[in-house]
């Protein structure tokens, strides 16, 4: 199959004028002949990285000029029109028509059009630069070459994003070494993908809620959470060691400096493989007599509710997603288990929800009743957290 | 149903045996609902004596009586008699091994904190079977 096949496959006559570029992803992961999600956000920030040196193009031959015309930016689009298989997998972008939604607004000149197909030529030839050791062309400036950051972030060593032109034999490569070495060229740290195992050293909810944390070498290292529930959670965590996913700044000899976003914190103990929604889908399916022939189905109505509560706690709050049960009384619960709390959110038909909570190793207990009906329930249920791992606070303190 | 104080069970370390149903169960974990009474049970909660019968067999003879079960876990009568509930004999015909837990005594909020404390220490000897 070529990818003149694809095209005519999805989507009538293939233009190939229109074609801008092709990325042909081989090594590594991309051995499985296909392209990780993961990748997808590079295929924009490519674009992203295209239209910023265009940009600098323009500026500098018309020196008279702060910023580009109107509708300069918007009239570069690129749309993935195919993926070809093979030994790799090729991702096949082509340049979209441009659309001018006001009539009045001036059209591109040929030249501002064909300035992005200069920018693409220049990004290719910094990276065949880069892979020879040699200077980057003089358009990259330091801010512009840092653009690159956003480029091949997830790439790991032996992978291959090959970058090419329509009617080009020229091949430019990205992988994680020339990545690298375009990016430390203007500055001393890079960014890359983040994954370590972090102690949590300590905190402090009422400056900013930063946190601190250690890695296995006693370098330090801060982060802010912001969600309710994130804040809970390290609280109740503290001096543990979690896994910390996300971006961070390297030096050349690959040593983190600074975690600059967090992703996501995975803790210690298990969460349930499925989604809420999915485990709640679960529940609503379980048949009457499921327990004994006289147990009935969980009640739809309470399920609707107790969903719609707990995906607020894990959504909303980003508390852990609970394991849910269905209860032969026709009730549901929702159980955490985290660090030594064991924690539980049961609704039964005619009452409140019931939270407890009961840490393992010193016996403390708190409880708290919620209605499901209060419009006020997940922020209740968020109390109650709060004066789950505050006591673990009020404790280690 | 009447418990009978001279058939109350004194062997600390024989388990109890109690069958899961696949329900209350995710991933492997149960749910703290399984080691304990439901509202219909009158705080009695039926387990097989460890003494008498095996973890698979006790299985099998469970699914045999046409009912559900992902496997069978198990709680010795001195973590029953740590969080203050007794084990008494109670063979059934066609059940010898049956016994009871009596959690009779236990309101909602002793209910729910004993029920986390067996789980987690069912879940540290993990499913006996299958």
């Amino acid at each position: 199959m070529n990818a003149t096949d694809g095209q005519n496959a999805g989507r009538g006559a293939f233009n190939p004028s229109a074609e801008f570029v092709r990325a042909r992803f081989h090594g590594g992961r991309f051995a499985a002949h296909a392209i990780p999600f993961d990748f997808l956000d590079d295929l924009s920030a490519y674009r992203d990285l295209i239209i910023e040196v265009a940009k600098r193009l323009f500026l500098s031959r018309n020196p008279g000029r702060v910023r580009v015309p109107k509708g300069f930016v918007e009239s570069f689009a690129l749309g993935l029109v195919g993926v070809v298989p093979g030994n790799s997998s090729t991702a096949v972008a082509e340049r979209l028509p441009v659309e001018y939604p006001d009539p009045k607004q001036p059209k591109l000149s040929m030249q501002e059009f064909s300035t992005f197909d200069e920018a693409r030529d220049l990004v290719g030839l910094a990276l065949r630069n880069a892979a020879a050791n040699e200077p980057l062309p003089e358009i990259f400036t330091p801010e512009l070459t840092k653009k690159f950051n956003s480029l091949g972030r997830a790439l790991r060593g032996g992978e291959t994003i090959d970058f090419s032109s329509p009617g080009s034999t020229t091949v430019s490569s990205l992988t994680k070494e020339v990545r690298k070495r375009i990016i430390l060229s203007a500055g001393s740290l890079y960014e890359g993908l983040v994954d370590i195992k972090l102690k949590i050293t300590g905190g402090d909810t009422k400056s900013g809620r930063v946190f601190s944390y250690s890695d296995e070498l006693g370098r330090s290292f801060e982060l802010k959470e912001h969600a309710e529930g994130s804040v809970l959670r390290a609280l109740a965590h503290v001096h543990q060691v979690v896994r910390v996913c996300g971006l961070g700044l390297f030096d050349s000899n690959d040593n983190l400096h600074q975690i600059t976003e967090h992703a996501e914190l995975l803790y210690p103990g298990a969460e349930p493989s499925e989604s809420v929604t999915e485990q709640m889908l679960r529940i609503r399916e379980t048949p009457a007599g499921w327990y004994q022939q006289d147990t009935p189905a969980p009640s739809r109505d309470l399920a609707v509710l107790f969903e719609a509560l707990i995906e607020e706690l894990v959504t909303g709050y980003q508390f852990a997603a609970p394991f849910i049960y269905p209860l032969p009384s026709g009730g549901m619960t929702a159980e955490w288990s985290d660090g030594d709390w064991s924690i539980s959110a049961t609704l039964e038909p005619g009452t409140d929800i019931r939270f407890h909570a009961l840490n393992l190793d010193s016996d403390r207990e708190v409880e708290a009743s919620v209605s499901i009906a209060s419009e006020n329930a997940a922020e209740e249920a968020v109390s109650f957290f709060a004066a789950v791992y505050g006591s673990d606070q009020t404790n280690a303190d | 149903m009447p418990i009978n104080p001279a058939s109350k069970l004194t062997g600390a370390a024989e388990l109890l045996l109690r069958q899961a149903n696949p329900s209350l169960v995710v991933d492997g974990i149960p749910s703290s609902a399984v080691f304990g009474p439901n509202s219909g049970d009158q705080g009695q909660f039926s387990v097989d004596r460890g003494a008498l019968i095996t973890p698979k067999d006790a299985y099998i003879a469970y699914l045999a009586k046409q009912r559900l079960s992902s496997g069978t876990w198990g709680l010795t009568v001195e973590e029953f008699a740590g969080c203050a509930l007794s084990a008494y004999s109670d063979p059934l015909v066609g059940s010898p091994a049956h016994a009871l837990v009596d959690y009779s005594s236990l309101g909602t909020s002793a209910l729910d904190r004993v029920k986390k404390k067996l789980k987690a220490k069912a879940i540290a000897r993990g499913c006996l079977h299958p």
